[in-house]
């Protein structure tokens, strides 16, 4: 019921900010490129997309693995496991622990797919917000149609440096949970499928939303540079697409930290074994941060609406100067 | 030595010292072994032996109602009244079997209880003896009086026996692995296989044999007791129970026993009712063993009803069956046996005169016993209860007749008793005096380490006071105890006087300390300074999974302290800022991981470990790889150090002499003295070459300790600074130019540290050493990611004040750890590292992988002073080393100008971050002994948490000695130093040449 009135009001939001410079914004610092005043903000579109794709996530986890599809697998697997492991391999479906090699790479082909639609729609949103933010009133329509259509004929390009960039970043999750104590001298494609696993999770998206980052001295790549070291070292996104990409990707991390945890104790149980607790734990983490992401944009997005609502009705601005200053100073700590 | 700081420091260690004291005086249970044996006289053997020959069947984890005639009701569908044997001949042949409930002493686990059934004593957690080490027996046992007295002894079945008496059964052994849980039947089988050949035998070849078979316990310890395989398993048990009868001849005892019971999960190790209820059956085939027909008094006879059943059952102490079979066999009981004789078995007569005999021989060897250990070191034990026991005997001895048998009887009980309270119990009210006074130490450490942030220079003041605050109440605290004990004394004595002294002071003053600071305390602590490695590492010790993973566990949790350096490092101002941290961090993740490979695998780790300390596990020699390494890495350690001294251009001064000569010899020297030791175990040039290996690396080790100190510890103790002054005359001035003044303080400590690192170093297996190696290089990494981090605060700090320009001031970037501080989160990795370090080491939080190897680096014979150094060394040397480096990161590229302040900052941080580093491990050690006392009847108590308690204890101590000679030594002398060569040159024109930022 509410998504069908919400959609309305976002839009209204959305022209509203456009029109109405004396807003306070979002964020004080101007560093980078965001000199809107209100960022862009889908509501209906997001609620629908972060409930579809972490559902999707959801699926993918616990029963792509298990699926008749994924049986197709099995053969190729098996040779690469233990003997001891395939003493299961007449039941018709697949367990989730049964061959965790198996189970991580289906994880790995469903995420990747789901990715791959997700960081699409998060791209268009970043660039609407762009769109917004560089078109001020929107006035000039053509040269954002021209640009959006510069844009997506990169759509192509931009793809395939987050794939790279996300292989990449495959070797380096590897190695990184080398380090952190992952088997040295066995279960090599274990590791690196967890890595994978992180990598599509976490760079994949802001890869093909923001670009790679490069060390090149021109002010696009310094700009990106920035932007990723202020979104993924400071941890500090500043608008809903933004957090979108970011809450995920540290939850992804920090699920993927924790879920080392519970693989030492000595329960001697199948879902122990690596990189099962560690992936699942990623998978967590990210659907959890998406979550998180979109609760903490929708009730801001519903402070701002409802802030904005009073200011319209009093435009003597009595009202909007305790409320206003409240979010701001919320807002810059 | 006695310094600004240093005193602190020193009172939250005699703090330490008292909560580790208290605690583990309640909670370590000790108990000398004596090495007297009995032998044979007319009034230790009153009468012929009934049996020549004996078989002693353990069946482990027998429970009583096993075999009970009267099982508890309902009786179970699969453990009730399967093993039918032992009640059915009880029943039909009354005079020919004794079957009886045993109470085994708590713990309940097979090593235990092996000690307590051949020797007749109580266990404890440390028999200490002169096998401190190993598990074998030394003490009188029955065993040992067999073999004494000529029988020959066959064993088959579990192989704890064998580790218990390694040399005892001769070529009749046939031991099983006992640590495969899973496998139910292998052991049985191969006793079942060996046992009956020997009973067959036309001419014995054996007069006792001792089976001892496993199934009941590992069916127990998988499925638990109500379990299908269990009724399978007792019905197995009963056939071959069966058959062994059928067997028996005359001469021959019979004895089936199980050494513990099992709780309603089939598991063991505690006190639990079920835990200490074990069968014990004697049976002989065919002479009468027991005379139903007299009436033994019912004095004698204590009766116990299992839980559950209808009627109680007869009951004896497990430890009964010692001086009893001893007896029986006509050898002479055990000479630290505690256990009385069972009077069935003696009482055959009206007058029951051979009982008396044999209570008489019995008494007088406990009483024996008891006057031994009275007089021995651990005498004092005894304090509380000599008086009474004296009082006792002697008025035993008065006695006549029917009367001093049970008084006499009377007697070995009372003994058994006051043994059971000195060895058996923990004293928990002692135990929870020290956990509250360690908690209350982490606290005081805790608000030392709060207070030295908040403070400037005031501090050195408010050091002095506190001090003579924590003096005034710690007088107070311990006169408040000393009246506390003797208003107590006459109604209750749990507690010592010396125990009520020390909790009284050292509790008066933390309180006093933590509520004199409670504001600096709660200013400090914020939701986000919390260390979740810290927690992470605490909360751990209180499963037994990560406390036998903690090496594993030490690798995640260094790698992830390092991570917020990382994301730091990301938002660096500069390229070379962000390179540095980046590297560095880098560096330290790959050091860390190559310390995390080495391993020796503690024996709960199987299978998913493997030796990589050794060549492999079964042989104690190091990797091939390892030898490769280890003489680069003796050569190239002090070289790398000089390198990264070079960044801060501080490798001048004795560090120019040291690094690139001496230490390199020193450090080769031990390299080859272990290197020969490999070439001497390994027999590579045969035995001939023995003896000169040996002289040789003997001189080889003391070369490498005596340069060591000789050399170095004398030249830095006298040169101290790593810097160069160079003066020159321009233009009729003189100019005078110093080298190496942006890292004075840290490189001149370095070199202190480097000292104890060669020290250390000798005593190093080569696999140790090179992990030694890598574990500096880690440590050096780490501080250059310290620095650099502290740069970029600095610069964040600079940047948002306004003021930018004051970082082009010639000691703006330089003293950041001023104005940026010192955090925990940077103590963390340097404590891990220290605990990563010692797992590397090739050590384990376990008795058993003591390095014993490091006792004969310096003689070929073990020598008290000298092996022992070198033991400690070896095994406490990384806590040590780690501990020792924990004020470079207060001096770590600390500029010393302006003069007197910075040094002294320098000083306070380099306190405070001690102070910090015995936080970290007083907080390790209220998680390792709170689980410890939790756990105490847990299963795994004496394999996991009570060794890490003792680790943990141990591993303080050494930090704390450490941390007050880096203090008191290390900082005292450079700070010396500094002061000399400043007063040298009182109008030096400080041409300083500065690190780049």
């Amino acid at each position: 019921m509410s998504r069908n009135t919400t959609p309305r009001s976002t839009k209204g939001t959305a022209n509203k900010t456009a029109s109405n410079e004396s807003v306070p914004t979002a964020q004080p610092d101007q560093r980078t490129n965001n000199t809107h005043s209100q960022p862009f903000f889908p509501f209906a579109r997001y609620t629908s997309i972060v409930g579809v794709h972490t559902s999707l996530l959801s699926f993918t986890a616990l029963f792509l693995p298990r699926t008749s599809l994924s049986s197709l697998s099995q053969g190729l697997f098996l040779s690469l496991n233990n003997p001891s492991d395939d003493s299961s391999r007449d039941s018709p479906p697949p367990t989730l622990t049964e061959s965790p090699l198996r189970t991580v790479a289906w994880l790995c082909a469903g995420t990747f797919i789901l990715q791959i639609w997700w960081a699409g729609w998060v791209r268009g949103w970043s660039l609407d917000t762009r769109d917004l933010s560089k078109g001020g009133a929107a006035l000039e329509r053509t040269e954002q149609k021209l640009q959006r259509q510069t844009w997506n004929s990169g759509r192509f390009a931009a793809f395939k440096t987050a794939c790279l960039l996300t292989a990449v970043a495959s070797f380096f999750f590897a190695i990184v949970a080398l380090l952190f104590g992952a088997p040295v001298f066995s279960h090599f494609l274990q590791t690196y499928l967890l890595g994978l696993l992180v990598a599509l999770l976490t760079v994949f998206t802001p890869a093909y939303t923001l670009g790679a980052p490069s060390f090149k001295t021109d002010i696009v790549s310094l700009v990106t540079r920035l932007t990723w070291i202020r979104l993924f070292a400071e941890i500090s996104p500043r608008s809903p697409v933004e957090r979108a990409v970011v809450y995920p990707a540290v939850g992804a991390f920090l699920g993927c930290w924790s879920g080392a945890i519970p693989a030492g104790l000595d329960w001697e149980e199948p879902w122990q074994r690596w990189p099962l607790t560690t992936s699942y734990g990623a998978l967590g983490g990210f659907v959890i941060g998406s979550l998180s992401a979109f609760g903490v944009s929708a009730l801001e997005n519903l402070a701002n609406f409802d802030r904005q609502s009073r200011v319209s009705m009093s435009p003597s601005g009595s009202a909007h100067s305790p409320q206003g200053k409240g979010s701001k100073k919320l807002k810059s700590q | 030595m006695w310094s600004k700081g240093f005193t602190i420091i020193l009172w939250l260690f005699l703090t330490h010292l008292g909560g580790v004291y208290l605690y583990t005086r309640g909670f370590l249970l000790t108990r000398l072994a004596l090495s007297e044996t009995n032998s044979c006289s007319p009034e230790a053997c009153p009468f012929p032996p009934s049996y020549s020959k004996a078989i002693v069947l353990i069946i482990d984890a027998l429970r009583f109602d096993f075999v009970a005639p009267n099982p508890p009701v309902p009786p179970s569908p699969f453990h009730h009244n399967f093993l039918r044997l032992p009640a059915e001949l009880s029943q039909s042949q009354p005079d020919h079997s004794l079957l009886l409930y045993a109470f085994p002493d708590p713990p309940t686990t097979t090593l235990q209880r092996i000690k307590g059934l051949t020797t007749g004593s109580l266990p404890t957690f440390v028999d200490m003896g002169s096998n401190f080490g190993g598990s074998s027996i030394l003490e009188d046992s029955i065993i040992g009086q067999l073999r004494a007295h000529g029988k020959r002894l066959a064993f088959m079945g579990d192989d704890t026996w064998m580790t218990v008496f390694p040399d005892a059964f001769g070529n009749m052994s046939w031991p099983f692995d006992s640590f495969h849980v899973e496998d139910l039947h292998t052991v049985d089988e191969g006793v079942i296989r060996h046992l009956f050949p020997l009973l067959r035998e036309e001419a014995k070849t054996w007069d006792f044999i001792l089976g001892h078979f496993l199934g009941v316990d590992h069916v127990g310890h998988r499925m638990g007791p109500d379990h299908p395989n269990m009724k399978a398993k007792l019905e197995q048990m009963d056939r071959v129970l069966r058959d062994v009868v059928e067997e028996l001849d005359d001469d021959t005892l019979l004895v089936v026993l199980g050494d513990h019971g099992m709780d309603s999960k089939g598991d063991h190790g505690g006190d639990g009712a079920l835990e200490t209820s074990a069968a014990l059956w004697l049976y002989s085939k065919t002479r009468p063993l027991v005379n139903p027909e007299v009436d033994i008094p019912e004095h004698y006879r204590t009766y116990r009803t299992y839980p559950n059943a209808p009627v109680p059952h007869r009951s004896v102490q497990q430890i009964d069956l010692v001086p009893s079979l001893s007896l029986l066999l006509g050898i002479p009981i055990p000479f630290n046996n505690l256990g009385t004789v069972i009077p069935e078995l003696f009482w055959t007569d009206h007058a029951g005169e051979r009982f008396s005999n044999a209570v008489r021989a019995n008494a007088a060897q406990i009483k024996r016993y008891l006057d031994t250990y009275r007089g021995s070191s651990a005498g004092g034990e005894l304090d509380d209860a000599w008086e009474g026991l004296q009082k006792h005997w002697n008025a035993v001895n008065a006695l006549n007749g029917s009367l001093k048998s049970i008084g006499l009887d009377t007697f070995t009980r009372v003994a058994l008793a006051t043994c059971r309270a000195m060895w058996a119990q923990f004293n928990v009210t002692v135990m929870s005096l020290g956990l509250t006074l360690i908690v209350s130490s982490a606290f005081a450490a805790w608000a030392v380490y709060a207070k030295l942030g908040s403070l400037q220079e005031d501090w050195e003041s408010w050091s002095e006071q506190t001090t003579w605050t924590c003096t005034k109440w710690s007088t107070v605290g311990a006169i408040i105890g000393l009246s506390v004990y003797f208003a107590t004394v006459p109604f209750i004595k749990v507690a010592g006087l010396l125990d009520c002294v020390v909790f009284g002071a050292f509790m008066a003053s933390s309180i006093c300390l933590v509520s004199n600071n409670r504001t600096s305390i709660t200013q400090s602590f914020h939701i986000s300074s919390i260390p979740l490695p810290l927690v992470l590492h605490t909360l751990a010790f209180m499963s037994n999974s990560f406390t036998f993973w903690e090496d594993h566990l030490t690798t995640f949790l260094l790698l992830s302290s390092i991570v917020p350096f990382v994301l730091i490092g990301f938002t660096a101002p500069t390229p070379r800022l962000r390179y540095r941290v980046l590297g560095f961090s880098a560096l330290f993740a790959v050091c860390v991981r190559l310390i995390g490979i080495s391993t020796v695998c503690r024996e709960e780790q199987q299978p998913y470990c493997e030796v990589t300390f050794f060549a492999s596990s079964a042989i104690t020699a190091p990797p091939i790889l390892v030898l490769i390494l280890s003489i680069p890495c003796a050569i190239g350690l002090p070289l790398i150090v000089k390198r990264f001294l070079n960044i801060s251009q501080a490798d001048k001064g004795i560090a120019g002499i040291l690094l690139p000569l001496i230490f390199p010899s020193v450090l080769l020297q031990s390299t080859v003295a272990w290197l020969l030791e490999w070439l001497e175990s390994a027999d590579a040039l045969g035995p001939t070459w023995s003896p000169v290996l040996r002289g040789a690396r003997t001189v080889l080790a003391w070369l490498s300790i005596g340069g060591t100190l000789l050399i170095c510890a004398s030249l830095w103790y006298h040169v101290t600074l790593c810097i160069e002054v160079k003066s020159r005359e321009v233009a009729g001035k003189r100019e005078v130019t110093v080298i190496g003044f942006a890292n004075l303080f840290g490189s001149s400590f370095l070199m202190f540290w480097l000292i104890s690192f060669s020290l250390i170093y000798v005593a190093t297996q080569l696999t140790g050493q090179v992990i030694l190696c890598i574990s500096a290089v880690a440590l050096l990494s780490f501080l250059e990611v310290v620095d650099s981090v502290r740069d970029i605060r600095g610069m964040d700090i600079a940047f948002s004040s306004g003021k930018p320009s004051t970082l082009l001031e010639v000691d703006g970037t330089q003293s950041h750890t001023a104005s940026v501080g010192l955090r925990f989160s940077e103590i963390t990795p340097l404590a891990l590292l220290g605990v990563h370090t010692f797992y590397g080491t090739g050590h384990q939080a376990t008795i058993s992988s003591i390095q014993w190897k490091a006792a004969f680096v310096l003689t070929a014979k073990m020598r008290y002073t000298t092996s022992i150094i070198t033991v400690l060394l070896n095994n406490f040397g990384p806590f040590f080393l780690f501990a020792l480096a924990i004020p470079l990161l207060a001096l770590w590229n600390t500029a010393p100008l302006p003069h007197p302040t910075s040094a002294s900052n320098a000083r306070r941080l380099g306190v405070r971050a001690a102070s910090g580093l015995m936080l970290y491990y007083g907080t390790l050690l209220i998680g390792s002994a709170a689980s410890s006392a939790w756990l105490r009847r847990h299963l795994m108590v004496w394999k996991v948490f009570a060794p890490r308690f003792m680790l943990a204890a141990s591993s303080l101590l050494v930090v704390d000695i450490a941390v007050l000679l880096a203090v008191g030594v290390g900082m005292s002398r450079v700070e010396a130093g500094l002061n000399r060569l400043l007063g040298a040159m009182p109008t030096m024109n400080k041409g300083v040449k500065e690190k780049v930022p």
